[in-house]
């Protein structure tokens, strides 16, 4: 009693002593230090600067809501709604939700009105997505793949994105500096819904929609998504430090040998590549670890900051600086993890852009990365930031990814809900991609034989899918409880989900059946080593698209127009009677896709010549993806990485929800930009083809490529139910 | 403990007095700017304020990026000035820890740079004020001794204002020198320092301007001597105030003094990797 009593006769005297000094001093002796001059400079500034702000915006909103009114563009006038919210669920399944539903897990989106929904062809994410938000088929925004030629090459480039360097350079010592900045340009053509609305006055708030970097321009804020690299400028790099006992190398990262000195382990994390100087060697920042073994922690220090790591456990995101000269600084931020203590192993993440200081522009505008940065923190900004690779190749565990994912995923829902607090009329999208990645490295766990489950713990991630799906469905609810009488709601999925157990080598396949030809005495290689590209009139390129070597199109191309029909007859044919010599009975490429088959557009001439739509348990396998011509046709996928969705769209369409009733009973994927065009009243542009989906419409059903879905899906009926049956009470054990 | 502080910052001024009081300003101002800078980097909370600053820019800039709904704006603002408030909150710690060395080191320099030492011939008030007020007896017995070493003169008689319980003189600086003002209250001396330049003299030099007869604030705000005791409230010696310019404008001490530390503090903290 008497200790309190003096401790606060103590903290009262601290108190008073320099408050009584100051009282008793004359004006000059009461200043007071630099430390409450920042507190008084900083926050005079802050009053000032938003009072002034404020006053500025307020004051001028009148102004602009004139000449909005002048200019024709009266938001909202013909709207059906005051505010439309996106919830993208990359990959969510019909079948698994429908399962899900029936056993109760997922109560929220129940209640919703639902209807199944067409994917693109081929059914992929950045494919999809695009179609999503331009409202044109693939052959309309030119993307057919996460990959294209770099034509007249044959080697792989990202189809969305193509960065050049800036032409002219200022040579300066050992320094080359550039004058300007690199040029990035987005390769997805078509214009997204949400500028459409921004011309007619409409706010938009986009997050994470996938191909949407680099950001456009449009009235409203958005942050980019899928494709944004990370700052070495690949599309994720992780890096493994572990001592000589580690394993070798891996796939997706790089394995870095380091040595551990008694508790104490030194080592460089490498960042980008420097832009300053002619040889462009990699930056690279020193840190060092403290290892406590009878704790089982590690300490990691990088740049000033200090982790602890234990339990495997992510650290927080720390910031990275990498000093490339002429005080040029490259910005980034790492997530540290450790594997083991003995063998000493520890992850880094790929080293993502600080949202704060991008080394791009993430956002438009670019303010509002930095606002994001600055409001929650420190938040993962590569395009596919949950890392499957360090997973697919044993570096970190189940457990881990998992962890490291919904980390992510816990990020992106506090800037969802910051958004939808923010926007109170107007577009929120906000796409989620960990369901997507989590059912890629997950789906094994559905079923006991995939052969990816050998050597891996199966029975304590049993549930891993099915949480997932509540964990979406508890944050539809949460979102379900922020909405506004007029708000509509629009649950979706780009496409669903299907097994991967059996990889497909599109280019041994091409090899055996004289196809592609390698060079005398070259037994093939990754990216098409040793072919003999003058003999050679088809290669597999991507996870679907088999191109033909054509004459003034590829640099060593022999296929003549004539020719190219033959040719795409020929190959349909035949891999239409490929059959597995594993499961000889089943037919592993359920259809073809010709240049007839496709839906046309003005870039269909960028499609490869033939899309390959996969029966369900198949895909292209991982040596077929990148290039090699060696090896088996078909093998066992023995990676985490085992569900996929590059199967014949009918096989994965994606789901829709809304708290509208539709009028609809099918829709696809390209319905959603011309429907929320309408929900706001404002018209879609001719080139949309697909049709509203609430209300009256005068356009039939969009038909997916080559074949109607539902017709598709009538003919699945016999082996397994459909999604519409399923809806019906009819059950798939998926 | 006066007494401490006055010899250490006598020493540090020792190598700074020759220079132009604008440069020696500069450098107090830069060491003071770091130290206070290192100490407050400990004493404050360095995690909160980053978070707290991050969270006052952030809706700084949400008025900007949502400025299309007036009433998000209005939110932001609110926001805004709230979050402002926590920051302060954060500031309350450190400005409470580094309040008493910054006065203390305030106080030192007012001894420097707040008054002029007297010139040859220049006249002055001297004062001397007794604890008690109305004690006609106790001012009759108070005197002002002639100088010893003819560094002043006495130049009035001495006016007692029993309503203040003080004697007044006037005196006139003779002789360039460090030299003591002799007194003598109810037949004890009393004296009091009292320092004379010449009159191109340039150099800062110490100038008390009072002297105190008891009290721990009084003698905290008047450390460059020690108190009297009995029954003397305090002598003082009216300076003038020493005019401060740096880089050709004029301000006083304190101000100059404030807004360098200031700068340099904020150029520093970059470097030095603290928030503030």
């Amino acid at each position: 009693m008497n200790r309190t009593r003096n401790r606060r006769a103590l903290a009262l005297a601290l108190l008073a002593a320099p408050l009584a000094l100051v009282a008793l001093s004359s004006p000059a002796e009461a200043y007071v230090g630099p430390g409450a001059g920042f507190a008084l400079a900083t926050s005079l500034f802050v009053v000032l600067g938003a009072v002034a702000l404020a006053g500025i915006y307020l004051a001028i909103w009148p102004i602009r809501l004139a000449w909005r009114t002048l200019l024709g563009r009266r938001a909202f006038k013909d709207a059906k709604t005051k505010r439309v919210v996106i919830l993208g669920l990359d990959g969510l399944d019909v079948r698994l939700a429908e399962r899900y539903m029936a056993e109760g897990r997922m109560p929220n989106l129940q209640k919703l009105n639902f209807v199944p929904l067409a994917t693109t062809l081929p059914a992929l994410s950045p494919v999809a997505w695009s179609t999503f938000q331009t409202g044109l088929d693939p052959a309309g925004h030119g993307l057919f793949d996460f990959l294209r030629p770099a034509r007249p090459h044959y080697m792989a480039e990202l189809s969305s994105v193509t960065t050049t360097a800036p032409a002219r350079m200022l040579k300066l010592g050992r320094f080359k500096i550039p004058l300007g900045k690199p040029k990035t340009r987005l390769r997805r053509r078509g214009v997204p819904f949400w500028k459409i609305l921004g011309k007619q006055g409409i706010f938009s708030a986009v997050v994470r929609v996938p191909i949407t970097f680099p950001p456009e321009k449009f009235r409203g804020v958005s942050l980019s998504g899928m494709c944004v690299p990370d700052i070495r400028g690949t599309q994720g790099t992780f890096t493994e430090f572990c001592d000589a006992s580690g394993p070798d190398a891996s796939e997706g990262g790089v394995r870095v040998p380091v040595t551990v000195n008694g508790d104490r382990v030194e080592a460089v994390l490498t960042g980008p590549p420097n832009p300053l100087t002619d040889k462009h060697e990699s930056l690279t920042q020193p840190f060092s670890v403290a290892i406590d073994r009878a704790a089982g922690t590690v300490d990691v220090t990088i740049d000033g900051e200090t982790e602890r790591l234990k339990d495997g456990l992510h650290s927080e995101w720390m910031e990275v600086t990498f000093k490339a000269g002429l005080s040029v600084k490259i910005k980034g931020i790492v997530r540290f993890a450790l594997v083991s203590l003995d063998p000493f192993r520890l992850y880094a993440s790929p080293v993502h852009f600080n949202p704060e200081k991008p080394a791009q522009p993430i956002s438009n505008p670019p303010a509002y990365a930095v606002y994001l940065g600055k409001r929650f923190g420190p938040c993962a900004t590569l395009g596919l930031a949950e890392d499957t690779w360090a997973l697919n190749e044993r570096v970190i565990d189940s457990a881990q990814f998992l962890e490291g994912s919904y980390k992510i995923h816990a990020e992106r829902e506090k800037h969802f809900f910051d958004a939808l607090e923010k926007v109170r009329k107007g577009l929120v999208v906000c796409v989620f991609d960990g369901s997507d990645r989590i059912q890629h490295m997950f789906f094994r766990t559905l079923s006991d034989d995939h052969p990816a489950n050998r050597g891996r713990r199966l029975d304590e991630y049993r549930d891993v899918i099915p949480d997932m799906y509540q964990k979406m469905d508890d944050l539809v609810g949460r979102t379900v409880a922020k909405l506004k009488k007029d708000d509509t709601l629009l649950v979706m999925s780009d496409h669903g989900f299907r097994n991967f157990s059996r990889g497909i080598n599109l280019n041994a396949w091409l090899r055996q059946e004289g196809f592609l030809v390698m060079k005398e005495g070259h037994e093939g290689g990754q990216w098409y080593e040793g072919v003999d590209w003058s003999k050679t009139t088809a290669y597999a390129l991507g996870l679907s698209g088999i191109f033909l070597n054509r004459k003034g199109r590829e640099q060593h191309g022999i296929v003549g127009d004539k020719l190219a029909s033959e040719l795409i007859r020929a190959i349909k044919d035949k891999l239409a009677e490929l059959r597995d010599p594993e499961r000889p009975d089943y037919v592993p490429i359920r259809r073809t896709f010709g240049p007839a088959e496709i839906p046309p557009g003005p870039y269909a001439d960028e499609a490869p010549e033939i899309m390959v739509g996969y029966n369900d348990d198949y895909r292209i396998s991982w040596d077929g993806a990148v290039g090699d011509t060696r090896g088996p046709v078909f093998e066992d996928n023995v990676k985490a990485w085992s569900g996929d969705h590059c199967v014949d769209p009918a096989l994965a369409p994606g789901v829709l929800y809304s708290n509208r009733k539709f009028t609809a009973d099918q829709a696809n994927i390209r319905d959603l930009a011309p429907t929320t065009l309408d929900l706001f009243g404002v018209p879609a542009p001719a080139v949309m083809k697909g049709r509203r989906l609430f209300g009256d419409n005068d356009k039939p059903p969009s038909p997916t490529p080559g074949d109607d879905y539902f017709t598709m899906a009538r003919d699945d009926a016999a082996s397994e139910p459909t999604p519409a049956v399923a809806r019906e009470g009819s059950r798939d054990d998926a | 403990m006066n007494a401490i502080l006055t010899s250490l910052f006598s020493a540090v001024m020792a190598p700074l007095k020759g220079l132009d009081p604008a440069w020696s300003m500069v450098i107090l101002s830069l060491v003071t700017g770091v130290a206070m800078l290192v100490a407050f980097r400990y004493v404050s909370n360095q995690r909160g304020i980053k978070r707290s600053k991050a969270r006052v820019i952030s809706e700084l800039l949400a008025i900007r990026l949502f400025k299309d709904d007036p009433w998000m704006t209005i939110k932001c603002l609110g926001a805004a000035l709230k979050s402002n408030l926590f920051y302060l909150r954060y500031m309350l710690t450190p400005l409470v820890v580094l309040l008493v060395p910054v006065v203390l080191l305030l106080i030192q320099m007012e001894q420097w740079y707040g008054s002029e030492p007297l010139t040859p011939g220049q006249t002055t008030r001297v004062a001397l004020a007794l604890d008690k007020k109305d004690d006609v007896a106790a001012l009759d017995a108070v005197k002002l001794l002639p100088a010893t070493d003819d560094s002043y003169a006495v130049e009035s008689p001495a006016m007692r204002i029993p309503a203040l319980g003080e004697v007044n003189w006037r005196i006139r600086a003779k002789n360039p020198g460090d030299t003591v003002l002799r007194f003598e209250v109810g037949g004890k001396p009393v004296e009091k320092r009292l320092a004379i330049a010449a009159p191109d003299q340039t150099d800062l030099s110490l100038v008390s301007t009072t002297r105190v007869g008891s009290g721990f604030f009084d003698a905290v705000l008047h450390p460059a001597e020690s108190t009297i005791g009995g029954t003397v409230a305090s002598v003082s010696v009216d300076h003038h105030a020493r005019p401060f310019s740096i880089f050709g404008i004029e301000m006083a001490w304190w101000l100059a003094f404030f807004i360098l530390s200031l700068v340099f503090a904020f150029a520093l903290k970059g470097p030095l990797g603290i928030q503030a």
